[in-house]
Order: structure tokens, then C-alpha cells, then sequence
């Protein structure tokens, strides 16, 4: 028999945390790797002199030399790497005789014998080798009790991300301006964008906090002396409509509505309005476009020229100062599906250019009083405006109330600008610009007492405001949670929860689907997909947005209704269009806004009926059992298996065999080769229960002409026959709400956290278990996981980084 | 003070590509700062980033020497064949698998010009050298605006499970300011166009404008001491984080105190969108070449895609991404549809190698002929993820310092490192080693 890869390292490791990570891990990746059936110690020790007449010394070092450049990478650095190695009842000479015939994988035979006999006499020199196969866990198990109490581990000071950004300023500002959405993208650490450690800044970061700094403070001063023309320029993809999406930098409006133009309009006056537009052709109509201040109809144009080729629509029109809604408005929608192709009309928004005043005449327009504590037309104390303003803006920019040194600075800065420029507008615009390009702005501070003791400490109450509301609002805190810090009651833990439940009803936690659910559930990626249309023409941009609309609303509900989190897995409902109920074969859905929708049987229920996910994790022409399975285990379980070595990555690409389903083609190849086996008998399971749903998420019963099979197992033998029995199976597992608290979590603190994890340590598994258990009685449900989380020493502590990295 | 003449704004931007000669620029100049002496053509680089390997049984020409003949993938390249080097048989050991296993893509990409092994991390202690671009930038880059620039055809996906348990730090970026500092990539033209451009604002009066610099000195000599002070009060880890911050400032400082600009033509600023890939990538390419040539930075960098990239090249007749293709399990279709693609890469290469010679330097000669452009891929095979015997082309002699016209075939693997060497030695900024495993110089290419 040849020697069989055994489980990941960490079986075999002595350290007791570790050991009660191998108790949860055990769960779905007992026979990833495993199938390695009896152990014994005797190969261990026993062979290291078994390798007659040559220098043993000389041939294991030929041995590692060669393990090194042509094993190690799967099989890590003892056998302990991706794919352990497990020497169990194996000689010298029978693994000899097994790495000359099978390894390296696809390249079979380039170690010949003399390299095998070396590379084997090296692995047998390794003192390591054999561990008890681990016994797999029903799914439905309880989590085992820690260990190790929780640890407040360090978090890096933490920089404002593109959402963030924009979010504080118009929470600050009162603004519709998003400076942040030109700002370089924020890398991803953990799956999220928030994570602290990896938020870097670069001198293009500094030049566009910079820029942006500048438009805004402009904005809050308004236009005191001169004015002159000015050109707003809207790309129609950062706008929002009920209708239609971005689309390739152009807004798409592929059905009749309006794209809405706030326009902050500084004076009154003559102003030229263009849009740059096309239209996909159909029908006997050129695509109708009419331009709306308000209700009033302004203009109406036929937009003629091809989205390909689009052109600029001007008019001229008197506008008053104040926010002006301008509006875009698509007449005269065509569809036409009787023909082959179908016939659509659309019109395709480029940008939206708003020039003005033509005839620059007029008054000056008011400073924003959010922002300047006087209105300057009418105080004779300009400086003593501008301490004020100082005072009490800058301690909502920078989320404290400034020293008096900070703010001693700031009115020299501010004295300074006022003496070179002799304009009170122009100083404080120059005050705002220092303000907002402190790194008391761009990141958020916690300070420690003594910054080299790793004791952890409770942060103060201004340090916790700002955590909950970038929480739960991607936000600065509100004037109650100021409030609260400013006499210090929000440390209490009953105040805590009070103001978690009310942000958490506020439309500003609408940030925990947009921001946190997105990241974790990756169902945008269905944006990136690209299923074959020749295969399912309905497959479009509109359906694309249906979709993932379908799964906002739907973890939205899950929010609102603090629904325990097994719903995400059982729930009877979700919301569809009429275009997304026609995808799935739902009849009497007409709205294009998308309604909630109870499904009559289960056969759809939960995440798993939903398309965006279910086409994310396909193939343009096919359906990916790995890639769903990968994706269940990684999101809602935290078990990702370890990625496949080099060499047989994305082995499934092969071409399907003649009449063979796509789980017919997957048994084989997992049944044929033992080195995948191990990792794919966890994961294709759970993608075969997914079988009944097609590369669009469409309902089927067959699959190149062979019925679908969607019955498998869970490991550990909870077995199941489609995927709603699958999904009741995997809502019971208590994997569910710990993975989903550890995900929760790294995003609430901006750092990885890892309870459930593959990897060697899982320090957090204390912190997430306290929080299962807390929330145990009540079902797990996901804003009572929420609270836990805010009151959780991990959230309302910090410490520094000791330079041995242990926990205190 | 004598008012210096001036230009507006709209006559220095208006209208297509109207040349402008130097004494023109140097009308623009903030007043009070003196342009020093330009050199006619000063030394450049710019390192080019192609994903996913390349297919090399059709890249790797089969004699070596100056009489080669151009295989099919480098065949765009025939009008620059004697302006340019290909080389075969540089490794980048660093990247390879040891004992982190899996991940070539991000481990190939975070190391491609660093040399440097990167610490396998999803978030946690990102860790790299310092790149080639920006060792280069910190040594010349104060004599221009913008001491490097970064450019890029893709900005982030829509998750952040980038590659394997290594950050997408890793697989974005391929210029790194420090252990912790990916240089993140303008990937829009127009942002590039008005990063390049911005403050040329020549309707200011003198006093105007010295009064802007006396402000903009204040503002950010302020936000220098904030940082200072405010990393008196925290841990070593949070001033490491601040000191990028400050570093940025400085560069800030810099770029909006004192820049001068060469001999150019300025283009007309490109729409927000509305173009396809291939009319990106020359875009792109457009803009690139006018930074060089208006001498507003000396050190480039650009991506044609991030890591491991799954673009879907419809538009070349595949509907397959290229990442999967690239796994091609030596199955002939996969074969074509990468040299398809690989191609249309080298095209758009060829197109900014065009750019380049077809543009003069302030001292009449060809723009390229004062340029290194060093281009290469993560991996070298698709299937196999290997960092050795990588595609590499160096083209432009780096104002004669390297012996261009030939392939350059090692009879035994040499560190990529060396070749860093050689370009930072060629800039002006020679290093005694780089990354983790140079030896020296790289012979025969000078």
C-alpha cells in the first residue's frame, strides 16, 4: 500500500490550544488528507539506518536537496505542509518504490531512483511522522470549552478606508461629495477592506486627502467675493437610480426611471446642463431622454447617437442657489423577446456636466454653519469664530475634544493664513485643510498609557465611540454617542447595548450589508462572472443586479429581524423582480422592484437558492462543485481547505467525457487520483447538494442528459438527499455561528481574527466561544452575536504589542 | 517685482496636442524656485508587468546572440529588435514555494521586483523589500515632480480572497516604498492625465503663487509635527504605521513646492471611461510616455492586470479567463488561446516601445534610447508556477549602458536580482546587493 497523505499538521502538535483546535477542526477536514487508516509509531524511528551500503549521512543530505526544490512546497517543511506525509507502517524501500512511480504529481518519474532513495531515506530521518487519524465530528456537535481565557490582542492604529472616508464626511459636512471614491483602492486582508494592518498610505493617498481636503473646506465656506464659472462634472456610474446600474462607466438605464443629480448649485444664474449619452437601438423610436429640475420637465432630447459612439446633449437654463435635484429620465422603453435576438432600447449615461454661472453675477453664498460656529457677515469677532470653530468642529473631525495646545496650534495656523491671505473665508479654509489632513483625522488613535506594556487596558469612551460607530456605521459617532462619551457613560455596559440596538435600527447599519455581508459572502463576485450567454441568453446586466440586489434585501431582513443565524441556511423567503422570478421559474411577480417572495416548498430555500452566489461559484458553462463547496466551507464554516498544490490546480477544466454529468466526471477524477481525494471528498459532496441548481442558478433535473444525484454526505455521516436537507444539516452545526461571529468580528476590530481557523494557532477561540455560548439560549441570533461582540473585552479593550507575542 | 509673463491655463491646455518647447514650461515654474540644469536626456526606467506567465515554447527564441530570429509571441516586437535585449534563464528563487506552499501568483507578484521573499499573510505583518522602482526613485527621484508613478489596468476585485493565504497587497502591487508600503496604482487614465498636470496653473501672479506655496508649507509643516507628536503616544507598531504617513506628507511637500517640467506635447485629457481594454492599455501607454518625456518622473511602473488575472479576452475570440487557460495542462487548445493572448500582451508592449522611439527627448534623440523598460511575468509556466527561466525583455540601452540587439541565453540560472543590479546601476543608483539573493552585476547584457 502506498503511504497515504494524512491529516494537517496541527494533529500532531502537543500545544494545548492547539490540541483544542484539533478537536473543532476535525469536523469537516477529518478525511481531507486523512483516509490514512491505522497508525502505529513503529515506522517512526525505526528506519533512519535502513539504507545499506551508502554514506547515510551523504544521502539524506542529497535527499533534502531534493525535497526541498521538489516537495516541500505541498508537503512543507516535515511532512506537516499542505499535504502531510504520513510514514505509517511505510519502509524505506516501499516509499521509495512510491515517490519514484507517483511524485512530484503530473510529473511522475522525474525523481528517479536514486533521487527516490534519497528523498525517502530523508523523510525517515524526521522524528516526527505518525499521529492517530483524527476521528471525525458529527457536524452537530458543541464546541469544545477553551482553554486559554480571551486576550485583547494588539490592533493596529487604524487609517479610514474609501467607504469610511466618505461616510465621515458626510456625516461632518452634511456633503454629497464622495472625494474617497477617487482615492486608491484599499487592500483586502481576512476578506475585508478594513483591516488595519494592510491599510497603507502612499503619496497618492496623501495628494488625493489633500484635494479632497480642499473641496471640502471650499464647500463649507461657500463663495464670499468673486464669483466665477464653475464646471461640476457627474460620471453617471457614481449616481444613483431605482433603475438600471453602472455599467462599464456609463449608468445603463435599461427601463423607463430617472438618474438623480444632486447638484449643490453655489449661485444663482444662467447655467449650460450636458449630458453625454447613447442609446442601444430598437424598435422605430430613437431612445427619449428628458432633463427634470425637481417635478418641471427642462428639456427633452432623442438621443440618436449610439452608446458606442455616445454624444454631448447641451441646453442652457437659470438655476437658484441651494441643492438643485437634476434628474435624468429614460421615456421610452422597448423590449422586444419575440425576435431572435431580442430587441432592447436602452439608455447609456456617460456624465452630466453642470456649468455655471454664465453670467457670474451675484451674492455671496453663507458659509455652511455645521461646520463654522458664527456666520461671518455678522460677527465683528472673526478670531474668536474661528477658536470656536476649532473647538467644535475639530473635536467631531477628530472624534475628541482637542487639547488645549491642539487647538492653540490651530488658531496660529489659522492667524497665520488669516495675515497672508486677509480673508476669514480663505483661513479657515486653510484651518479646515490642517484638520482634516491630521492623522487625527485619517486614522483613528487609541492611545495607550504606556505604550510599551502589553496589559491590556479599557479604551476611553471616545476611543469606544468611534469603534461602535465604524462598526456599525462605517461612520463617525452621532451627537448622542459624543454625548455619552463626553460624560463617560458609554463604558457601561448596559449603555453599550442600548446604543448597539439603537445604531443598529438606524439606516445608517444598512453599512453592515453593504460593507461586512458583501466581503463575507463574496456574492458580488457574481459581477465578475461570465456565463456562457449562448447558453442561457437571459444571462444579462439586469439580471446580474437582480441578483445581488436578491441578497442584500435578504441578509438586510436577516439583520432587521435579528433572525438567529441559522436562517441564513433555513429561511422560507427572499425577494425577486419580475426579471429574477422569470429566472427561476416563479410566476406571478410583475414589479421590477424586488419584493419579498415565500417560497412554496424548500427546495430553494436559504443562501443556497440564491443565484448570485450559486452563478459566482460556477463556471461560464458549467457548475463548479469544487468552487461551492469551497465556498460554504470557507464562508459559513470557516474550514477553507488548503488550496491545491502547483501542478493540479484547476484539474477539473479538463474536458467533460462523452455523457457524463458534471458529478459523474468529478467522482471519477476523485476516486482516480488519491493525492486529490483527500481534500475533495469534503468539498465535492457539498457542491454535488448544489447540483439541482445550474451555472445561473436556475432549477434542473439533469445535467448532460443524466438525472441529477444531489444526495451525498456530510463527513462525519450525517448524509443528506438535496440541498434544502443539506442546508437543515449545516444550520445545526454549531460551526455556523462561531464562523460567523469570527467573521463578524474581524471586521468590528479591523484585524484577524482566528478562533476556527486551519492554521497552526486560533487565539481568538476563546473570545468567539464566549460569544456562542451567550447567545446560545436565544438561538444565535445575529444582533444579539452583534451586542456580544460590542461588550466583548476584544472591543471595549486594547493593549500593545509585547515583543514575544504571547498572551498575557 | 516684474510680473514674469505668463500662460493661461487654457492656452497651455487647450487644443490638441499643442507642442510645447521648454522656455514655455519654464514660464510655468512656481516662482522662486529655480529649475536647475535638465540633462538632454536623462536615464529612465520602467518596469512592465504581464500576469500569468507566458507560453514559452513560443516566447524563448532558439539562437542566442545578435542573429536571432523573433519567435511568434515576440514577433510585435520586430521594429525593436535591435533596441532591446531578450534574456532567458533569470530565476526569481525568492518566490519560490518552500515551506509556504501554494501561492505563486502573490508570492511571484509581491517579489517581482523586490527580489524579496514576502511573508505569507492574509492581513497580518505584510512584509517585502524595497522594489527596484522605488530603490531607483529614493536615489533621483527628488530631481523630478513625482518621484515614481505607479500605473495599473485593474484596481481591486469585488472580494478579498486574493491568492492562497497571501494578502492582495501582494498580488496588486509591484512597487513597494517599504516592508509594509505597496505603492498603490492609478488604473484610470484620466486620473493619470490630471495627477500628471494638476497645478499647472500659470494665471497666477507671481505673488499669488509664492503666497500658495507659503500656505501650502504651512499646512503641511503643521500636519509634520501632528505626526510627531501624536507618535510620541503610541506603540512601535502605530508609529511604523504613522511613518508612512509622514513620508507621504514630505513627498506631498515636494510635489506642490517645486517641480519642473521638460520639452512635451501635451495630449488632450482622455474621457472618465468609454474605452475598451486594448484602447486602455495605449491610453495608458500615452500618458506614460509623456511623464517621461515632460520629465515630471524618471521611474515607472505598470500592471497589465493584477495577479493570476481572470480576464476574459472576448474580444481575441476567448471566453475563457486567463488564469484558467493559463492552467493549461499541455492541452494544445490551451496553447493557442495563451500565445492568443500573450500576443496582444507583447502588442500593447510594442506599442508603448513605439511611443517611446517615436518621441524625442529634449536633446533630439529618441525617447527610448534614454529608458530601460524591463518587462516580465510572476511565473514562467501557466501549469507549473515556476519562478525560473522567467520571459524577460529589457529594452532601451539606458543611454548606451546596455548592449541591446541580441538574446542573451545563460548556459546556468542567474538571480533576476542581478539584473536589478544592473538597472539601478545603469539609473545612477548602484547598490552593492539587492533583494535576497543577488550575486552581482549581471554579465553579458552591457
Amino acid at each position: 500500500m502506498p503511504p497515504t497523505h494524512k491529516a494537517p499538521p496541527y494533529y500532531q502538535t502537543k500545544r494545548a490550544l492547539l490540541r483544542l483546535n484539533l478537536l473543532l477542526t476535525s469536523l469537516f477536514i477529518a478525511s481531507c488528507g486523512g483516509g490514512g487508516g491505522d497508525s502505529s509509531d513503529s515506522g517512526a524511528n525505526s528506519s533512519t539506518s535502513s539504507s545499506g551500503g551508502t554514506n547515510v549521512g551523504e544521502e539524506v543530505t542529497a535527499g533534502k536537496t531534493a525535497y526541498e526544490a521538489g516537495c516541500m512546497g505541498c508537503h512543507g517543511a516535515e511532512g506537516d505542509g499542505s499535504f502531510p506525509i504520513d510514514i505509517a507502517g511505510e519502509t524505506v524501500e516501499s516509499m521509495t518504490a512510491y515517490i519514484r512511480d507517483n511524485m512530484p504529481p503530473l510529473e511522475a518519474n522525474s525523481c528517479d531512483a536514486t533521487c527516490a532513495a534519497s528523498t525517502a531515506a530523508y523523510i525517515f530521518s524526521w522524528n516526527s511522522g505518525v499521529g492517530p487519524a483524527p476521528t471525525p465530528t458529527p457536524v452537530s456537535n458543541d464546541p469544545k470549552p477553551p482553554e486559554e481565557s480571551i486576550d485583547a490582542t494588539p490592533v493596529t492604529i487604524s487609517r479610514l478606508n474609501r467607504s469610511e472616508y466618505n461616510n465621515t464626511v458626510r456625516d461632518l459636512f452634511g456633503t454629497s461629495m464622495k472625494p474617497a471614491s477617487t482615492f486608491p483602492e484599499d487592500d483586502f486582508g481576512f476578506g475585508f477592506n478594513n483591516i488595519s494592518s494592510v491599510l497603507s498610505v502612499s503619496l497618492l493617498h496623501l495628494e488625493q486627502y489633500d484635494q479632497a481636503a480642499r473641496a471640502l473646506a471650499d464647500e463649507a465656506l461657500g463663495e464670499p467675493e468673486s464669483i466665477s464659472e464653475n464646471s461640476l462634472i457627474f460620471e453617471a456610474e457614481n449616481l444613483t437610480s431605482a433603475v438600471g446600474a453602472a455599467s462599464g462607466g456609463n449608468w445603463n438605464l435599461w427601463s423607463n426611471g430617472v438618474l438623480a443629480v444632486p447638484v449643490n448649485i453655489s449661485h444663482s444664474g444662467n447655467y449650460e446642463i450636458t449630458v453625454r449619452a447613447g442609446q442601444t437601438a430598437a424598435g422605430a423610436e430613437d431612445a427619449h431622454m428628458e432633463i427634470n429640475l425637481g417635478n418641471a420637465n427642462l428639456q427633452g432630447f432623442d438621443v440618436s447617437a449610439p452608446s458606442s459612439n455616445m454624444e454631448a446633449y447641451s441646453f442652457t437654463t437659470p438655476l437658484t442657489a441651494g441643492a438643485v435635484d437634476l434628474g435624468v429620465e429614460f421615456t421610452n422603453d422597448f423590449y422586444d423577446e419575440t425576435v431572435e435576438p431580442a430587441e432592447d432600447r436602452n439608455l447609456l449615461i456617460d456624465w452630466i456636466e453642470v456649468r455655471g454661472p454664465l453670467d457670474a453675477v451675484g451674492q455671496a453664498s453663507g458659509v455652511n454653519r455645521e461646520v463654522i460656529a458664527c456666520d461671518p457677515a455678522q460677527t465683528d469677532d472673526l478670531l474668536g469664530c474661528a477658536t470656536d470653530t476649532i473647538t467644535g468642529f475639530g473635536a467631531k473631525a477628530w472624534r475628541r475634544p482637542l487639547t488645549t495646545t491642539e487647538i492653540a496650534t490651530l488658531v496660529s495656523i489659522y492667524q497665520y493664513a488669516e495675515n497672508e491671505t486677509g480673508s476669514f473665508h480663505e483661513a479657515m479654509k486653510h484651518t479646515i485643510r490642517a484638520l482634516l489632513l491630521s492623522p487625527n483625522f485619517i486614522y483613528r488613535p487609541e492611545m495607550d498609557a504606556n505604550p510599551a506594556s502589553a496589559t491590556p487596558q479599557a479604551l476611553n469612551a471616545y476611543e469606544l465611540a468611534s469603534r461602535l460607530s465604524y462598526f456599525l456605521w462605517s461612520s463617525m459617532p452621532d451627537g448622542e454617542l459624543f454625548d455619552l462619551a463626553a460624560d463617560g457613560t458609554l463604558t457601561q455596559e448596559a449603555v453599550l447595548r442600548e446604543q448597539a440596538q439603537r445604531m443598529l435600527a438606524d439606516e445608517k447599519a444598512q453599512t453592515l450589508v453593504e460593507n461586512f455581508a458583501v466581503q463575507w459572502l463574496q456574492f458580488d463576485r457574481v459581477l465578475e462572472a461570465n456565463p456562457d450567454t449562448s447558453l442561457y441568453p437571459g444571462f444579462d446586466i439586469e439580471l446580474v443586479e437582480a441578483m445581488r440586489q436578491e441578497t442584500r434585501l435578504f441578509v438586510e431582513e436577516l439583520i432587521e429581524t435579528n433572525a438567529p443565524i441559522s436562517e441564513i441556511f433555513n429561511a422560507n423567503y427572499t425577494y425577486l423582480n419580475s426579471k429574477l422570478a422569470n429566472h427561476y421559474g416563479v410566476a406571478g411577480v410583475s414589479s421590477s422592484e424586488l419584493q419579498r417572495h415565500v417560497w412554496a416548498d424548500s427546495s430553494r430555500k436559504g443562501i443556497f437558492g440564491h443565484a448570485s452566489v450559486l452563478t459566482a461559484t460556477s463556471h461560464p458553462a458549467r457548475t463548479s462543485p469544487v468552487k461551492r463547496g469551497v465556498w460554504v466551507l470557507k464562508a459559513l464554516l470557516c474550514d477553507e481547505p488548503p488550496p491545491p498544490p502547483a501542478g493540479v490546480e484547476n484539474l477539473e477544466t479538463t474536458a467533460p467525457g462523452d455523457g457524463l454529468s458534471t458529478r459523474e466526471r468529478f467522482e471519477l477524477h476523485r476516486n482516480r487520483d488519491t493525492v486529490c481525494f483527500a481534500c475533495h471528498n469534503v468539498m465535492d459532496p457539498i457542491g454535488f447538494g448544489l447540483e439541482n441548481f445550474n451555472p445561473v442558478g436556475q432549477w434542473r433535473t439533469s445535467d448532460n442528459g443524466v438525472s441529477i444525484d444531489p444526495s451525498g454526505s456530510l463527513p462525519g455521516g450525517s448524509s443528506f438527499n438535496s440541498a434544502s436537507e443539506m442546508a437543515g444539516t449545516l444550520a445545526d452545526s454549531y460551526r455556523l455561528p462561531m464562523c460567523f461571529a469570527q467573521h463578524l468580528t474581524t471586521y468590528a476590530l479591523g484585524r484577524g481574527v482566528k478562533a476556527l481557523t486551519r492554521e497552526s494557532e486560533n487565539p481568538d477561540y476563546p473570545l468567539i466561544y464566549d460569544i456562542y455560548q451567550k447567545t446560545e439560549a436565544n438561538g444565535h441570533r445575529i444582533k444579539d452575536i452583534i451586542e456580544e461582540i460590542v461588550v466583548s473585552d476584544a472591543f471595549r479593550m486594547r493593549r500593545g504589542a509585547d515583543s514575544a507575542g504571547g498572551t498575557q | 517685482m516684474k510680473k514674469p509673463f505668463r500662460l493661461s491655463r487654457r492656452a497651455f491646455l487647450g487644443g490638441a496636442g499643442a507642442t510645447l518647447g521648454l522656455p514655455l514650461l519654464e514660464a510655468m515654474l512656481p516662482i522662486g524656485k529655480t529649475a536647475f540644469a535638465q540633462p538632454a536626456n536623462p536615464t529612465r526606467m520602467l518596469c512592465y508587468y504581464i500576469p500569468n506567465g507566458v507560453h514559452m515554447p513560443a516566447w524563448t527564441p532558439s539562437q542566442s546572440g545578435a542573429d536571432y530570429a523573433l519567435t511568434p509571441i515576440l514577433q510585435p516586437l520586430a521594429n525593436f529588435k535591435d533596441d532591446m535585449m531578450v534574456i532567458s534563464n533569470l530565476t526569481n528563487a525568492v518566490a519560490n514555494a518552500g515551506p509556504d506552499g501554494p501561492g505563486d501568483h502573490a508570492r511571484g507578484t509581491g517579489s517581482f521586483i523586490t527580489a524579496s521573499r514576502v511573508t505569507k499573510t492574509a492581513g497580518d505583518d505584510i512584509h517585502n523589500g524595497v522594489s527596484l522602482d522605488q530603490v531607483a526613485a529614493g536615489e533621483i527621484g527628488r530631481q523630478t515632480r513625482y518621484a515614481s508613478i505607479e500605473v495599473g489596468m485593474d484596481g481591486g476585485g469585488t472580494a478579498g480572497n486574493c491568492d492562497s493565504g497571501y494578502s492582495c497587497a501582494y498580488t496588486r502591487n509591484i512597487s513597494w516604498a517599504g516592508p509594509q508600503t505597496p505603492m498603490p496604482k492609478i488604473t484610470n487614465p484620466r486620473s493619470l492625465y490630471d495627477r500628471l498636470f494638476s497645478g499647472l496653473d500659470a494665471t497666477e501672479t507671481s505673488e499669488q503663487s509664492q503666497q500658495r506655496a507659503r500656505l501650502n508649507q504651512s499646512v503641511l509643516d503643521y500636519v509634520l509635527s501632528d505626526i510627531q507628536s501624536l507618535q510620541q503616544k503610541l506603540g512601535a507598531t502605530d508609529r511604523a504605521k504613522l511613518d508612512e504617513y509622514f513620508t507621504g506628507v514630505e513627498e506631498l511637500e515636494h510635489g506642490l513646492t517645486s517641480f519642473e517640467a521638460g520639452a512635451c506635447v501635451i495630449p488632450d485629457r482622455p474621457s472618465a471611461s468609454g474605452y475598451n481594454v486594448t484602447e486602455k492599455a495605449r491610453l495608458l501607454a500615452d500618458l506614460m510616455t509623456i511623464a517621461f518625456q515632460c520629465d515630471l518622473t524618471r521611474v515607472q511602473t505598470f500592471m497589465m492586470a493584477n495577479a493570476a488575472s481572470e480576464r476574459v479576452y472576448d474580444f481575441l475570440g476567448i471566453n475563457t479567463g486567463h488564469h484558467t487557460i493559463s492552467h493549461h495542462q499541455s492541452q494544445q487548445a490551451n496553447f493557442d488561446m495563451l500565445q492568443t493572448i500573450d500576443i496582444w500582451e507583447i502588442e500593447q508592449f510594442a506599442y508603448l516601445l513605439g511611443n517611446l522611439k517615436n518621441t524625442t527627448d529634449a536633446g533630439g534623440t529618441p525617447l527610448l534610447d534614454s529608458c530601460m523598460v524591463f518587462l516580465s511575468s510572476e511565473i514562467s509556466d501557466g501549469d507549473w508556477h515556476n519562478h525560473n527561466n522567467l520571459p524577460v525583455i529589457l529594452a532601451g540601452s539606458a543611454n548606451g549602458y546596455f548592449s541591446t540587439g541580441q538574446h542573451v541565453r545563460f548556459s546556468s540560472s542567474k538571480p533576476i536580482a542581478n539584473l536589478y543590479m544592473s538597472m539601478l546601476d545603469a539609473i545612477g543608483a548602484p547598490v552593492s546587493s539587492f533583494g535576497d539573493d543577488s550575486t552581482g552585476l549581471l554579465e553579458s547584457i552591457t
